[in-house]
């Protein structure tokens, strides 16, 4: 899968890389059993620090998304691994932000849901 | 030292083979990549920058050409090894001092295009590719193992025919291959041969294994093209790296038989030998960079995915004199160069730093330690 990193962006490189790297899982560009770069290629791929690529994979592991195995290096879990139902209740909390500024903009509701279902649907296929 | 009058020409002929290949240098890079200085997308046609090349161009040739005609000149009534060297650094400090001038004029036009663009900036982004790495990227490192094969033998045979090997060694030789200076025999200056192959296919190895790990050179404009260019790159010049790796050693298994009297080349045959091979690796080097150009800019790939809104990050800062590599928090040890083909040592990272010395160093104690 192809990475792409915004260096001037306020995101951070490791949440840039965690996002990404957790679309590409949903919309199967990375499936089970798949390996990712060792922590210290991906960082002398990017150019950085090998403690942002680190934090990056540790927070993936963490939610089970990937496992890092000392021999085979990182690789991408099935989707068992990554259910989590109680994710439900942290989604406002993400989100509200978001909505809020959509409200300030006068985008509507309905637009903000419609917008939601076509991302939603990409990842269904 | 007075060169043969039969092959003064030769020693020249790797000076007009040099100056050819930097003047086509700034011709062989990424289409992004002016003169050394990251540009982008948008700007890389504009009439400035062909300007810039025009200029290069009338510099270049009308700085060369007088330096070449003198030098052949010199070089014909007076064949000299010296004026051979002194002739080589001075092309190499013309073509550093054009190649940095122009890096500067390019960084310049790049600053004053930036400023007067009516279109808005593309978005600064960095491409990386998880699969890189994947499936036909550089050839099996087992590729080395005709070249180990041919040190092995070379140890054998000088280790068992020891005896029978004259008493006096040569141990400098000048271009042709005569014997200039001669030392008393020991194992040490038998082996002498056997033993820098060794420590070259060390170095050639190490290179194969940094260059497997070094950083994938995606542009963000057009990133699929750019992966499928620079893992082609990687690939032919792998193939490139092991033959050149094992012809080298070969040709010093030969020599090391040669000198010592085990297998007696004729002198016509070793002459050729001497100056066909380095001569076939500077040609084919320049052939193979005309060919696949940095990063594999110059290879020809079909595009299915149309280009993107994105440029690379503008790193020229990195960058010293647009050729020298100094960043300290990036972790890379081999880059692929920024104005030439090929790759470069980040000066910015302590161990590559020191293992460079390293190896210079290792050859400086080789050469003094067979002296005395």
């Amino acid at each position: 899968m192809i990475i792409k990193i915004d260096l001037q962006s306020e995101t951070p490189i490791y949440t840039q890389v965690v996002n990404q790297i957790i679309e590409g899982i949903a919309s199967k560009t990375l499936v089970e059993g798949e390996s990712l770069p060792s922590v210290r290629q991906l960082a002398e791929d990017i150019g950085i620090n090998m403690h942002t690529v680190n934090k990056a994979y540790s927070i993936l592991r963490r939610d089970g998304f990937v496992t890092i195995h000392r021999r085979k290096g990182v690789v991408v879990n099935e989707f068992s691994n990554m259910y989590n139902s109680s994710f439900i209740k942290e989604i406002p909390e993400i989100i509200k932000p978001v909505i809020a500024e959509a409200f300030c903009k006068g985008i509507t509701e309905k637009e903000f849901l419609n917008e939601c279902s076509k991302i939603y649907s990409t990842f269904k296929t | 030292m007075a060169i043969d009058e039969n092959i003064f020409w030769f020693p020249y002929l790797i000076i007009l083979l040099i100056s050819f290949a930097g003047f086509i240098i700034p011709f062989l890079l990424k289409e992004t990549i002016i003169f050394g200085s990251r540009f982008p997308a948008q700007i890389v046609n504009r009439s400035e920058v062909n300007n810039l090349k025009q200029n290069y161009k009338h510099l270049y040739l009308s700085v060369n050409i007088p330096f070449l005609i003198a030098l052949g000149f010199l070089l014909y009534n007076f064949p000299d090894e010296r004026l051979f060297s002194a002739g080589m650094i001075l092309q190499l400090v013309l073509m550093f001092l054009i190649h940095i001038l122009f890096n500067r004029k390019a960084r310049e036009v790049k600053k004053t295009l930036l400023i007067y663009s009516e279109a808005a900036p593309h978005k600064q982004v960095l491409t990386v590719d998880t699969k890189f790495r994947e499936g036909k990227y550089l050839v099996p490192v087992w590729w080395f193992l005709p070249a180990v094969f041919v040190i092995i033998l070379n140890f054998l045979i000088l280790v068992l025919s020891y005896d029978k090997t004259p008493a006096q060694i040569p141990l400098h030789f000048d271009m042709l291959g005569n014997a200039t200076e001669f030392t008393v025999k020991s194992y040490l200056h038998v082996l002498m041969i056997p033993l820098s192959s060794s420590l070259m296919l060390l170095v050639f190895v190490g290179v194969y294994f940094l260059i497997k790990r070094s950083r994938q050179e995606i542009d963000s404009h057009n990133p699929e093209i750019s992966v499928q260019k620079n893992r082609r790159f990687r690939l032919i010049w792998s193939v490139y790296l092991i033959i050149m790796c094992t012809v080298l050693i070969t040709w010093f298994f030969f020599i090391s038989l040669h000198i010592n009297n085990i297998l007696i080349i004729p002198g016509d045959l070793f002459r050729v030998m001497n100056i066909g091979i380095p001569f076939m690796i500077l040609l084919s080097t320049i052939a193979l960079a005309i060919v696949t150009g940095q990063s594999g800019s110059r290879l020809k790939f079909q595009q299915t995915v149309s280009s993107q809104d994105a440029d690379n990050a503008d790193d020229d800062r990195y960058w010293k004199f647009g050729m020298i590599y100094y960043n300290p928090d990036d972790p890379s040890f081999l880059v692929e160069k920024r104005y030439g083909v090929g790759w470069t040592i980040n000066f910015g990272h302590i161990a590559a730093v020191v293992m460079f010395i390293g190896i210079l160093a290792a050859i400086t104690i080789i050469h003094f330690v067979l002296k005395h």
